[in-house]
């Protein structure tokens, strides 16, 4: 097979190499600011979070209550139809204990996540949020959970405005 | 739809870091390809080139930016993405151009120089994520597919040693690719079941690294490959298939990988196979995480659903089982330059159906093979299946 | 078909502020190494010359566009290049005006293919395609290996 990579034996660098100067290098940090528009389901989506409700909207035609809400149905590929308010418990569909950060960076203190599947939508219509007031063997698939929510005065309009999602005591199945 | 032949392939040495630019880069893997299949560039009608996002190489038109080293210079040529779908996608894009009859020889060329991005390439992954519902969140890649392992392992329940045997597989196979980054022959299942927690169930030996490297094949029409008395050299791509599913992935079940089945169902109505299990004597599924490669088995039919992991147990995928799997290494073995992962999957199939696979060899003679790659948020797949 | 229900209330739209963070480091590559090192340490601009076809390349490449081999033979550009080019630039990266405008042009060397864009070191009013120009280099000891060792093209 690639016999003549021979030819090209690759010039592998080491992690300290690209700073030390043992190569000549270019470095560049682009400037890059967004400023990402919401939309029509998305803004009353964080208008209803700031106001501490999650809501979805209604495709007539398959009848599924779609979940985080769009303007239109990807499978019958037309407007949906009505909004509708969910409830703010639901069933952890996955999760992860992560000791990662967004850089990849190792952190002590794991963060839980996962995917959070919401009553009165369809079936496993949800968000990936965080959990929390649970330990790290506590957690599993299954468990029921409900919303933490920031304090009303210091919602922003944001996913951020629920905390995290906690265990929901007493209805567990 | 004419008939379409790899007949030439390479690939450069996949590593964390390379000095060369990633034109150089394009340019040895398409070189090696070029004497492979005894061409020269003026032969070639038509380039497709692979890259993945232009935030990992850290230039913006990455297609544009690598056309010299590509040799597509005055030629038909375009760039294809789809996400880590692109290591097979691209293959699939440049059969067309020959099988459709627009051109009689095709060059794809892959590509990837992620070490350029700092401190580690994750950080510009976080910006694949929907900016109002996921982003808020900091999210890390590994999260989606710790969640996608979880819910896979939990659902079948399959225990995580299973799991974590593909990781040994396939790092103890890249022994003799000269190409691999990861190659460990004295890896055990300890090694990786002890191996650091990056985010549970993940560990650090489940996941492939990121890599610079590039790899280049050469498709040729049936009239060029009888003209060029190509045929001992030729290994056939006999069906394509591809297709995503939802981004809203908050909203799917992701125990099992639809997007793979349905690209799978596509490949092979076109290669008139209809049980895999049977039909197919190896396999190169996408591998970037070991659990992938099980997820993949299944949503290929070459596995009962949550069995893949019994089959690895009982030694079935091992290079000289019934159903060899990864028998390259894989991207845990050989590396990840994502999309130049081409030369882990066409590449390989292209070697070993041509009894070029060297080390690598499977003893059992085999004469079809399928490839399968994935990508963008866990919803994307491509397959391609091959003859010799 | 449209959305059967739409906002009317423009202000009731959102929008969420980010940036994409992002940082590089790009290495020269296997002929960018030797140009920069040529250039840093002894002052010399260098081309490629392909063995196979007779183009000569700058920036210098390992391999030759034309007929895809591999390159191996490096020579010196010629002292003078000319301007193909030109243009005058009076607003700077991020849109704010220039207190004075600069001269910037594509600067080719007879014999070679590609040049350099780099800035012109003359007044506006001179700045135009066929001047014979000269690089002038930052000092011996000052240089990185970087294209900004030279500081521009002046006559």
């Amino acid at each position: 097979m690639t016999a003549n990579i021979a030819r090209w034996p690759g010039a592998e660098l080491g992690s300290k190499d690209l700073e030390n100067g043992k190569v000549t290098t270019q470095r560049y940090r682009p400037d890059a600011k967004f400023a990402w528009s919401a939309g029509e389901a998305m803004s009353r989506f964080l208008a209803e979070l700031q106001q501490g409700r999650l809501i979805a909207r209604e495709c007539k035609n398959c009848g599924r209550i779609l979940f985080p809400p769009r303007m239109f149905c990807e499978e019958c590929f037309r407007p949906t139809d009505e909004w509708v308010y969910v409830k703010d418990t639901g069933t952890i569909e996955t999760y992860s204990i992560s000791y990662l950060d967004t850089d990849a960076r190792r952190i002590t203190e794991p963060i839980l996540v996962g995917v959070v599947s919401v009553d009165g939508a369809s079936p496993k219509m949800g968000i990936m949020h965080y959990f929390g007031e649970m330990a790290t063997g506590e957690i599993r698939i299954g468990m029921k959970v409900q919303a933490k929510w920031r304090p009303a005065e210091s919602r922003v309009g944001s996913v951020l405005d629920i905390e995290y999602f906690r265990p929901l005591h007493g209805v567990d199945r | 739809m004419r008939k379409v032949a790899v007949v030439g392939a390479g690939m450069t040495l996949f590593r964390r870091r390379l000095q060369e630019t990633g034109k150089e880069l394009s340019f040895e893997a398409t070189r090696m390809a070029l004497d492979q299949a005894k061409m020269e560039i003026g032969d070639v009608d038509a380039v497709v080139h692979g890259t993945a996002p232009d935030a990992f190489d850290g230039v913006h038109m990455k297609g544009e930016y690598l056309l010299d080293g590509s040799g597509g210079t005055r030629k038909p040529y375009m760039r294809v993405f789809t996400g880590g779908g692109t290591g097979v996608f691209s293959a699939i894009a440049g059969y067309w151009h020959v099988a459709s009859g627009l051109a009689d020889v095709a060059l794809v060329v892959n590509e990837e120089k992620m070490s350029s991005c700092q401190p580690h390439p994750q950080s510009v992954f976080a910006h694949i994520w929907d900016p109002i519902l996921d982003r808020p969140l900091k999210p890390n890649l590994v999260w989606i597919f710790a969640m996608e392992m979880n819910r896979y392992m939990t659902v079948h329940n399959i225990p995580y040693e299973d799991i974590a045997r593909v990781a040994v597989k396939n790092k103890r196979n890249a022994v003799g690719h000269p190409c691999a980054q990861l190659a460990d022959p004295k890896i055990t299942l300890e090694d990786v079941m002890n191996s650091e927690i990056m985010a549970w169930p993940v560990r650090r030996l489940d996941i492939s690294p990121p890599s610079d490297g590039a790899a280049a094949v050469v498709l040729a029409s049936e009239e060029v490959v009888k003209k060029r008395k190509l045929r001992d050299q030729a290994a056939w791509i006999k069906g394509v298939g591809w297709c995503i599913d939802s981004t809203m992935w908050t909203d799917r079940d992701l125990y099992f990988p639809e997007y793979v089945a349905r690209a799978a169902k596509m490949a092979y109505r076109q290669a008139k196979i209809d049980r895999p299990k049977q039909q197919i004597d190896f396999a190169e599924p996408y591998d970037p995480f070991d659990y992938k490669e099980l997820h993949h088995l299944e949503g290929l039919g070459l596995a009962d659903r949550g069995k893949a992991g019994l089959m690895t147990r009982e030694g079935v995928t091992e290079r000289d089982g019934k159903l060899p799997v990864c028998p390259s290494g894989g991207l845990l073995g050989v590396g990840n330059p994502i999309a130049a992962t081409l030369g882990i999957k066409i590449g390989e199939l292209y070697w070993q159906l041509t009894g070029q696979a060297g080390k690598r060899q499977i003893p059992n003679e085999v004469h079809t093979g399928v490839c399968q790659a994935w990508g963008d948020l866990m919803q994307y797949g491509s397959v391609v299946v091959m003859g010799a | 078909m449209t959305f059967t229900e739409r906002t009317t209330d423009a202000r009731s739209f959102r929008h969420w502020p980010g940036n994409v963070e992002a940082d590089y480091i790009y290495t020269s590559g296997i002929a960018g190494e030797r140009f920069f090192r040529e250039l840093r340490d002894h002052g010399r601009l260098m081309g490629t010359r392909c063995s196979e076809c007779g183009t000569q390349w700058v920036p210098p490449k390992l391999f030759c566009e034309e007929c895809f081999k591999e390159v191996h033979d490096w020579v010196e550009l010629p002292r003078e290049g000319t301007v193909g080019a030109a243009c005058i630039v009076g607003v700077a990266l991020d849109g704010s005006r220039l207190s004075a405008p600069e001269a910037w042009g594509l600067v080719r060397f007879a014999g070679f293919r590609g040049g350099f864009v780099h800035r012109l070191l003359v007044t506006p009013d001179r700045a135009r395609a066929g001047l014979r120009v000269r690089a002038v280099l930052k000092p011996e000891g000052t240089r990185t290996g970087a294209i900004t060792d030279i500081r521009g093209f002046s006559p």
